[in-house]
């Protein structure tokens, strides 16, 4: 595996562990929090954008947490790879 | 080690660290949701303090357009909740929130039963006196601890009355159940009933005329009343008793919680069935089904209107059917049996799914509605007026 490896897996769990949060970010910005009714009411004020809220803050607690700690189990993974490969050979 | 082997075990180990210890991020201080020797959990003062100020501004927020019942369980939960704080609070707290209990009785009274109830309330009850037990009893339940909690013998004639026309409801029914819609029968409601009376024979100091007899006959006929798949009360019946809704957990978890008052070992028993047919408690959280599983009826019928959510059950979300009306009452079962572990994690499922806002030592759930946060503040402040009735002290 090659340094430009490394970097594209843990850059692609970067991404997805960043995703949510802006995403969340843009949602706030778009007032999507006033619309939570819809989850007791099946309808609320602003159902499309609070039922949008709700999946991105359940993906920004459950998924970013594991995709940041996946980027930096890959960054691990890949040193000890390449400590091995420049190991000086018995 | 290829790219997409390198992700996968990052993937796993990752997750099998991040999953497993969510829960300790998000769950709050026990003494945010347990009761201490101080009084009750810090969620109840603070869920008070924002209901509080909302009634204060006039706001209802239960979506009657959704379901007008919503309404008078707000009233009744919210009432029952300051209640319950009035015991532990200083004497200038105390008297407030009695003004507050007052006013939201009276509110409740001054509305006709239609308020209160979905379109099909108009029709023909099989009891004559055509009174719902569903508003009935919440009047009595509100009226009954108040007048624990701030006696008053001016009244109690007024409570003896409402008492007695629900002991005359029941009583002539032929499986025990007063009706709160036309032929339909539901056990929250009469479960909530034969509290009220028990919580006004300890006002009056003596029972209504009948309600013992009913009590001991309603319990005498309960297995009739059971779900022989699950040991769980039914949910609904028509008026001869015939099962229309089984078991549900947004009505068993409440239905545990009343009848501590009238048979401590029967309720504890409905507990623990709800909880072993209805909770899941993955990872460190914990919900609850509305319906308990349907492979337990094997080759027999289901009930009617099982695994059809409506208006009682809120929305399931699917693929791990956790009820919203269920969850809610959960919280209120495993604080009313001590069950700590358990309100733990239900509490820390609220912190992920329920959109906690705080503000000034003010608690709001953004994703309930008046009625979700008036059962959270009930469940978190309940305990002292159920004491009193029992042992006579308020406190454990």
């Amino acid at each position: 595996m090659t340094t430009a490896s490394i970097n594209t897996v843990t850059r692609f769990f970067l991404v997805i562990a960043a995703l949510p949060l802006v995403m969340l970010a843009i949602l706030a910005l778009l007032g999507a929090r006033d619309g939570l009714d819809v989850l007791m009411t099946g309808s609320g004020s602003r159902p499309l954008l609070g039922a949008a809220w709700v999946a991105t803050w359940l993906a920004a607690v459950i998924v970013s947490p594991i995709a940041f700690g996946a980027a930096l189990v890959s960054v691990a993974l890949q040193r000890w790879r390449d400590r091995r490969h420049l190991a000086p050979k018995a | 080690m290829n790219k997409l082997l390198q992700a996968a075990l990052s993937l796993v180990l990752s997750s099998s660290i991040v999953l497993p210890t969510l829960h300790l991020a998000l769950r709050p201080a026990s003494e945010r949701y347990l009761r201490t020797a101080n009084g009750p959990p810090l969620m109840a003062q603070e869920l008070a303090a924002s209901q509080l100020a909302a009634w204060e501004e006039g706001q209802r927020d239960v979506a009657r357009q959704v379901n007008p019942e919503w309404d008078l369980g707000h009233h009744t939960f919210f009432a029952l909740g300051l209640t319950n704080l009035a015991i532990d609070a200083t004497p200038d707290v105390r008297a407030r929130l009695q003004t507050d209990v007052d006013a939201v009785i009276a509110e409740v009274r001054a509305r006709p039963q239609q308020h209160f109830h979905l379109a099909y309330f108009k029709g023909s009850f099989e009891d004559g006196r055509g009174r719902s037990l569903f508003l009935d009893g919440e009047i009595l339940l509100m009226l009954a601890a108040r007048l624990a909690v701030w006696p008053d013998p001016a009244r109690h004639a007024e409570l003896e009355t409402l008492a007695k026309g629900i002991v005359d409801q029941m009583a002539a029914a032929p499986a025990l159940m007063g009706e709160s819609y036309p032929n339909e029968c539901w056990m929250f409601d009469n479960a909530l009933a034969l509290a009220a009376l028990a919580v006004t024979k300890h006002v009056l100091g003596h029972p209504v005329d009948g309600a013992d007899a009913l009590t001991q006959r309603w319990l005498a006929n309960a297995s009739r009343l059971t779900d022989p798949h699950t040991g769980l009360l039914v949910a609904s019946t028509t008026w001869q008793g015939a099962t229309l809704d089984g078991p549900e957990g947004s009505s068993a978890f409440a239905v545990a919680h009343f009848l501590e008052l009238v048979d401590p070992p029967m309720a504890r028993d409905q507990y623990e069935r709800a909880k072993q047919q209805l909770v899941v408690r993955p990872l460190g959280f914990a919900y609850a089904h509305e319906w308990p599983d349907a492979a337990q009826w094997g080759e027999d019928p289901l009930p009617a209107r099982a695994n059809s959510p409506d208006v009682d059950s809120g929305p399931v979300i699917p693929f791990v059917h956790a009820g919203a009306g269920a969850s809610g009452m959960a919280v209120l079962g495993a604080a009313a049996f001590h069950d700590d572990a358990l309100v733990a994690e239900l509490v820390t499922s609220l912190e992920l799914t329920a959109f906690p806002e705080r503000k000034n030592d003010a608690l709001r759930f953004r994703a309930t509605n008046g009625l979700g946060d008036a059962v959270l503040l009930y469940a978190m402040a309940q305990g002292p007026l159920w004491r009193l009735v029992q042992t006579g002290k308020a406190t454990s």
